[in-house]
């Protein structure tokens, strides 16, 4: 394909984007029923009377998982990490379950996340709180009851300070004895057991100090590569996902040396967005933009 | 007598250079009997499928010949000897060579003399160009004047979900790996083969670790009824026989070539005269009206011709590619992230589908209420031909054995679906909610260029009979306790709820739609309001609506 046949779309998208915050938020895209909706959720969850602890460092999300399973990092979306887990033995086991994991900024901004879990709920009744069925996890939580089995729970959400958790048995019926009760105890643990903020202390979200292309302008086809330069206070384990925007066209892939490199293989603007997210589950992102000309 | 014998080379060369096949008179001695060589090649690239060097040799008038051969010369030197033989009495003897030595070794390109000798006759010298031609790489472009050719999107990467469109610049790409010499052969060289269409749906082609950037042949997405041109590049290099690197052995002095292709036995476009390196632009025969998936077989034929104003003529053998097409509805909608993707999303897994469902249920979608229908039976399943519904999914209801209507795949903080996530074997488990299908279906109509999809949000609802997705039955009593409404539901719109469709639940269309059993009712643009409509049969209550802004995935 030649010509950018989106072109004209993209640039209005473009164009509207260029009006609005970087970020779209929940609030942004709802309608007026969806307002409503959530406002109902809030009184039915009665989340004026939710407790709210202090606010954590962050959460270990790529290196956390409690005893018996390992986790692998699937991907991060606006702030939502996600991440599968499953049982060290035997060693084919399946995916068990898995988490949805946001570390806000505030403790507000976490129980929105719970808010949004619970909206999503299609019954009209309540779910159980988790201290209901006498679980003692969070600031506050509450259970997705399974019809797979007595006592069975399909999900589990809670909020602890300004973290946000929700475990979710993948499949409750191929696994209707698995304790999400107790695997919520374990990562609530670990959620406590973390730092707390001081006052005034900056959640690290603006850790990328340089993200910068070898050139700007390219001929399809080729490759550029790229430079991340990170503060510090970085961790070494890092979770990366790029976004490859606009116009034009490529992928970033590691060369033989670790280096990343963006392959051009389409004319027009590309808009490379990199989001880092580190080991406490913060996430910085940057962009650049690169000319991308037809071969 | 030298004299004479160049005088009949330089005939036969003449008569040889025309039409490159043509009859070859040879001045013969009055005394002996003369060779007539016919059909002869002069230009030919036996590394093609059905390659090689042809002509036919008799004596006339017509004798008997006994000890004849054919040798291939290199300057003085002959190289190969691809026939002996003898010649018999009024019969022509075809010979056809394979471009090979007697070691079994490929001839390097270049300008070569056959000569066809034998005791008693004058021997015969013609010439030969061996030439290496063949396609590195094929960019699938609009058609003339239109946007109707789009890249298509995988979504894994090994373990992890990574969007990889496909190459603009070279859907179909077939060049040297590192340490090989050549784009058109292998370092022994044998000529590189083509490459087959990359079948799988969800990954594009790995090289280890790495999308690999070297050999591949992509599916390829058109706006419905679009008539494919595709800019072709030709190779630069062959592999010689010491295992160098190698011109292509073409233009050919006093030769042009062109490129044919051909589908279905029939020719559809020519070339201008081609170079090593250079480009050709073909326009291709229009693709299926309606939403579809067709593999087209294009047989690659290359002609020569001496002069501008001489025929064209074939050059023994072709090249067979096959490609992939998807046709779509239209321009596909795809919902910008917030630093302007478009190219995003599992589609090929999606045309597959769609595509797939249209066959099962015999249809034949042109537009978008018949795409529609496709997607809403194709996606619920349980339905002739579609066994389950899509990746297997069920109602998240206790009944079933999931809860109580939770989203897993939609997000509404981010306001995005995962559909890679549910399109890699329902990695995030099999119970969806009506927001999971909501998300689904806006975007999966989108990609596949319906306009205008928006997600419709109901409120509050008293149900009446439904059938949920992946579940047995009709059912009113959906949780399982008593409790039969929904707190909110999410549906689909493409006309501003005018009609609404809906792939998590049928609607009971036997008269009688708050009981059970039920006749099933497929939610295809059904009409919003009105004895039959969605309000009417889905709730015993006035539900209210909103429409909301088309999803973004991930």
């Amino acid at each position: 394909m030649r010509n950018s046949p989106l072109v004209s779309k993209a640039l209005l998208g473009l164009a509207l984007m260029a009006g609005r915050a970087a970020a779209q938020t929940a609030a942004e895209q709802q309608s007026s029923l969806a307002a409503e909706h959530f406002r109902q959720v809030r009184e039915l969850y009665n989340q004026r009377a939710w407790a709210s602890s202090q606010a954590r460092a962050g959460f270990p999300w790529l290196e956390f998982a409690p005893s018996g399973w390992q986790g692998e990092a699937e991907r991060t979306d606006g702030g939502l990490l996600t991440r599968h887990f499953k049982r060290l033995e035997p060693a084919q086991s399946p995916r068990s379950f898995w988490i949805e994991l946001h570390v806000a900024q505030t403790s507000a901004k976490a129980q929105e996340t719970l808010i949004g879990w619970l909206a999503g709920v299609s019954r009209p009744q309540a779910l159980p709180s988790t201290s209901s069925w006498q679980l003692d996890v969070g600031d506050v939580g509450f259970v997705g009851p399974s019809g797979a089995g007595d006592k069975a729970i399909a999900w589990l959400g809670f909020v602890r300070g300004n973290i946000a958790l929700r475990l979710v048995a993948t499949d409750p019926t191929r696994e209707p004895t698995l304790e999400i009760g107790g695997l919520a105890r374990e990562f609530d643990q670990a959620i406590r057991s973390q730092r707390i903020l001081a006052d005034g202390e900056q959640a690290p979200t603006n850790q990328i100090e340089l993200f910068s292309a070898s050139k700007v302008d390219a001929i399809a086809g080729e490759r550029i590569p790229l430079s991340l330069l990170f503060a510090p206070s970085m961790s070494a384990a890092r979770h990366f996902d790029w976004t490859v925007g606009g116009t034009g066209q490529g992928y970033v892939e590691q060369d033989s040396s670790g280096r990343y490199v963006l392959h051009t293989t389409g004319p027009g603007k590309i808009e490379l967005a990199v989001a880092v997210t580190g080991a406490l589950g913060w996430t910085s992102t940057r962009s650049l933009e690169v000319l991308v000309s037809d071969d | 007598m030298v004299v004479k014998r160049v005088l009949m080379a330089a005939a036969c060369l003449l008569a040889a250079a025309g039409p490159s096949r043509a009859q070859v008179p040879v001045r013969t001695p009055v005394a002996k009997p003369k060779l007539l060589c016919d059909q002869v090649t002069t230009v030919a690239d036996p590394k093609l499928e059905g390659g090689g060097v042809a002509l036919s040799v008799r004596a006339e008038p017509p004798t008997f010949v006994a000890g004849a051969s054919l040798q291939i010369l290199q300057g003085s030197s002959v190289v190969a000897t691809p026939w002996s033989g003898d010649l018999p009495s009024g019969a022509a003897t075809p010979i056809v060579w394979d471009g090979r030595d007697a070691l079994g070794k490929w001839l390097d390109t270049g300008s070569y003399t056959m000569r066809v000798q034998a005791a008693g006759v004058v021997t015969v010298e013609l010439p030969l160009h061996l030439v290496r031609l063949g396609i590195r790489e094929m960019e699938f472009q609009d058609s003339l004047g239109s946007n109707n050719e789009f890249p298509m999107v995988y979504f894994r990467k090994s373990g992890t979900y990574q969007f990889y469109a496909t190459p603009a610049i070279h859907e179909y790409l077939n060049v040297q790996e590192a340490g090989e010499l050549a784009d058109l052969d292998m370092n022994n060289g044998d000529p590189r083969s083509v490459v087959p269409v990359h079948t799988a749906t969800d990954m594009p082609v790995m090289e280890g670790a790495n999308y690999d950037d070297d050999r591949y042949n992509y599916p390829l997405a058109y706006v419905q009824g679009s008539a494919p041109r595709v800019e072709v590049t030709f190779g630069s290099s062959a592999c010689s026989k010491a295992g160098v690197a190698i011109s292509p052995g073409y233009p050919v002095p006093g030769h042009e070539i062109r490129l044919q292709a051909w589908v279905a036995s029939q020719v559809v476009a020519s070339s201008a005269p081609i170079q090593p390196g250079g480009t050709a632009l073909l326009d291709l025969v229009p693709l299926p009206s309606h939403l579809s998936r067709s593999e087209v077989e294009i047989e690659w034929k290359w002609q020569t011709r001496s002069g501008e104003s001489a025929p064209w003529s074939d050059i023994l053998g072709s090249t067979k590619t096959t490609h992939r097409f998807y046709t779509l509805l239209g321009e596909p909608n795809f919902k910008a992230n917030p630093n302007g993707t478009q190219y995003a999303g599992p589609w090929v897994e999606v045309c597959e589908y769609m595509t797939t469902w249209a066959q099962a249920l015999g249809l034949f979608p042109a537009d978008a209420a018949t795409l529609t229908q496709t997607h809403v039976q194709g996606f619920f399943g349980q339905t002739s031909g579609i066994p389950a519904a899509l990746e297997g999914v069920k109602y998240d209801a206790g009944p079933l054995g999931g809860d109580s209507g939770s989203n897993r795949y939609f997000s509404s903080s981010t306001w995005r679906i995962n559909l890679s996530s549910w399109l890699n074997n329902h990695a995030g488990g099999p119970f969806v909610n009506c927001s999971d299908n909501m998300g689904a279906t806006t975007t999966m109509l989108s990609m596949l260029g319906v306009d205008n999809v928006r997600p419709m949000r109901l409120g509050g609802m008293t149900l009446k009979a439904i059938w949920g997705i992946g579940a047995p039955a009709y059912t009113t009593n959906l949780w399982g306790s008593g409790s039969h409404g929904f707190s909110y539901h999410h549906i689909v719109t493409d006309d501003n709820a005018q009609t609404v469709s809906d792939t998590c639940m049928q609607l009971d269309e036997d008269g009688t739609p708050g009981a059970t059993p039920g006749i099933p009712g497929w939610n295809h643009r059904r009409p919003w309001l009105g004895i039959g409509g969605y309000r009417d049969l889905s709730a015993y209550n006035t539900v209210s609506y909103s429409l909301e802004t088309l999803p973004g995935l991930y």
